[in-house]
Parts: structure tokens; sequence; C-alpha cells
């Protein structure tokens, strides 16, 4: 009886049939997300000047720049994560993508943490929730657009995991925005940039997750 | 699968047709045999709906492979979860169907009673549309979940939840009727 209904549930699929246009390559896709945020923080830098005072210390210009190809490391890796994972077949490279992220924000953490372990002295004020919130918003706002498009683009596939998937571009694109931030931003302090920065990323994903989920269900085709 | 993404009906039937017996036997070593069935349904409704996402250029079997995973993988969630929290319904959902003798809700306890068909008319009537659609779908035109949610244009889960707060309103409403 049901494998009657298999039968049947064939024939409709056939007669259902509509031609359909096979989405673009990953690849484009991927590298029109992360070149949009690229563009939007090269932009913000070239127009506001990039931060005069970097980090303060010897090291600083390194770490600034190194915490720089960390965050476009996390939301590259994160982006290319995310529509890697909507599209069936391609797991093994969303793993990949994902990992590359996470471990890039691992170690854009690590100057935070060897500054505490070695007890460089840090110039500037410590750290206040009041005073790093703004750095915070400004770098999830700056996310926002690409995180859109990203989104836009996620949903014209098929996502299998779709809470995965929404992590995944919350993360891509929160860190593409505190790349732009971290470029540009006057808050002052040594620890701001070490500390705050790495962690935006973080936040953003969180914050942004459960919207794009639902902007997925809102934009995306019937989940798989 | 290419064919079928330009419109090709034909090679698309063709190729469902071919690849269930793999998806059976894919499906049959993860899944109990009395739902297997309904999964091999439920991986050919995901594979319509995600044929989009097929690139000619890419090798076809992970791309399947992958939506069949992932359907038993949701199967087995769906079962793991269901169990123990499920009210079983009765015979048939509990639902009168249209010119059948069976058991008027009100009648609690007592003999069987004949509905007749145009109070269930009358109920159905009263649903909203979508809830009218699911059960016509899945009763009046005896489909199964998976063809009934692609004539619908929605989720086997979509439907089935449609479905089930139908029924509910329909007891009710049935309920509220002189017997």
């Amino acid at each position: 009886m049901s494998e009657d209904r298999t039968d049947g549930l064939i024939a409709a699929l056939a007669r259902e049939l509509r031609p359909v246009r096979p989405v673009p390559p990953l690849g484009l896709e991927a590298a029109g997300a992360v070149g949009l945020g690229v563009v939007a923080a090269a932009a913000l830098a070239a127009l506001r000047g990039l931060r005069p005072d970097q980090i303060g210390i010897r090291e600083g210009v390194g770490l600034f720049a190194a915490l720089a190809v960390g965050l476009g490391v996390v939301g590259a890796s994160g982006l290319a994560a995310g529509l890697a994972s909507a599209r069936p077949g391609r797991e093994r490279l969303a793993r990949i993508a994902g990992g590359t992220s996470l471990g890039a924000l691992l170690l854009c953490g690590l100057p935070a943490l060897g500054l505490l372990v070695s007890g460089t002295p840090v110039p500037g004020p410590g750290i206040s929730l009041a005073r790093e919130l703004p750095c915070l918003v400004f770098g999830l706002a700056l996310g926002l657009p690409v995180g859109l498009v990203a989104t836009r683009l996620v949903a014209s596939g098929a996502a299998l995991e779709p809470r995965r998937t929404a992590l995944w571009v919350a993360l891509g694109a929160s860190a593409l925005g505190t790349l732009a931030a971290h470029l540009t931003c006057r808050t002052p302090g040594g620890w701001h940039v070490v500390l705050v920065h790495p962690v935006a990323p973080l936040v953003g994903a969180l914050v942004l997750a459960s919207p794009i989920r639902r902007l997925l269900r809102a934009w995306g085709r019937p989940p798989v | 699968m290419v064919a079928a993404q330009h419109g090709d009906a034909r090679a698309y039937e063709t190729l469902l047709r071919d690849l269930r017996p793999l998806l059976r036997d894919f499906v049959r070593r993860r899944i109990d045999e009395p739902a297997a069935e309904d999964v091999v349904q439920t991986v050919l409704l995901s594979l319509h709906r995600a044929r989009h996402t097929y690139r000619g250029e890419q090798p076809f079997a992970p791309w399947l492979w992958a939506i069949a995973r992932n359907a038993v993988t949701d199967a087995r969630r769906r079962q793991g979860s269901r169990q123990g929290r499920e009210e079983p319904l009765p015979e048939d959902d509990a639902l009168p169907t249209a010119g059948r003798a069976t058991r008027h809700p009100a009648e609690d306890g007592r003999h069987a009673a004949a509905l007749p068909a145009r109070d269930l008319e009358r109920a159905l009537a009263r649903l909203p549309a979508i809830q009218r659609e699911a059960v016509v779908l899945l009763h009046l035109e005896g489909l199964s979940v998976n063809e009934a949610a692609l004539r619908a244009r929605v989720t086997p889960g979509a439907l089935k939840v449609r479905a089930h707060r139908a029924y509910r309103a329909l007891r009710a409403l049935l309920e509220e009727s002189p017997a």
C-alpha cells in the first residue's frame, strides 16, 4: 500500500515538475558576499581613516594588522560555511570553513591572552561596558548589510540544518562588520582592541543568528 | 537531474524510479520497516524541493546522499521525540469520514451512531481554508502525507500540524452540533 503511494508520489512529482534555474557556483556567491564586506570595510577606512593609535604598544602595529587579518578570515570562512551548508553535498566544505572560522576566532583572542600572561603594560583605560558598547553595536550594524545579502543567497539554496547555517552566516557577517569597526574605531585603550574586537563577532553571532534563521524561513523555499 | 532542471518530466520520473530501490536500501538500513517507506517518500520530496541546488559539474551521489541522510536523521529525531509524549488518536485519526457510520464524539460511552455526511460537510466548511485543505487531501482524496504536502506546497510536517488542528476543531464542532 505504502509502496503504491511512493509510485503515486513519483508520478505526482514528475507531473508537478517545473524548470528551475540551478543555483550559481558556490565560489561566486561566497566571493560576492565576502567582497561586499571587505569593500565596505575598506571604504569606511578610506572615509574615516585608520584608527590612529592602533594599540599603543611597541608590537601594536603588528597586532593591529594581525587582528584585522584574523577578523577577515573569521568573516570570510564563516560566510563560506553558511553558504556551503545550504548546498547538499557540500557539508565537508562547510565543516572545514566553519572550523577555519572558529580557529581564526580563537587565534584572534590569543594576543589578549598573551598580554595578560606576559604582564605587558597596555596603555589607556581598562574595560568598561559603557565605553565598549558603541563599538560593538557599530560593528554589528556594519555587518547587517553583508548578513542580509548572505542570508538571501543562503535562502536560495536548501539549508539542511537551518540553525547551524544561520549561526555561520551571523558569525561571518558580524566578523566582517567588526573588521570595518576594528580598522576605524576611536574607542581609547589597547584592551579595547585586543579584547573587545575579537569577542564582538561572537556576540554578533549570538544576536543575529535567530533573526537570520527567521529570515531564512521567510525567504527560503520549504526546508528540505 | 540536469534534464529535470530543464523540465524534462519523463527523464525525471525515470531518475526517481531508478533511485527508489537505492533509497529504500539506504533508509531500511537505518529506519525500522514500518516507517521506512514514508522516509523514502520524504527523501523523494526533499530531493524534488532541492533540485535547483544540484549543479551539473558536481558529482550526483554526495548531493543525493546528503539529502537522504538529512531526511533519515530528521525521521529518527522525530521518532525519538514522539515516543512517550504522543497521544494516540483513535482509528483513522478520529476523523469521521463522509457517508460512513462513525462514533459521534458527543456520545461518549454509548453505541456508535451514524453521522450524516452533511454534518461533516457543515463542520468542514467552518474550518479555516488551510485546515480544510489538509483534511480534504488526506481523507477525501486519500493522498499520502507527502503527496498532500506537495499539493498544498508545504512541508509534510506543516501539513500534519494543519491536519491535527483540523481534527481537533472538527471534533469540537461535531460535539457542539446536535446528535
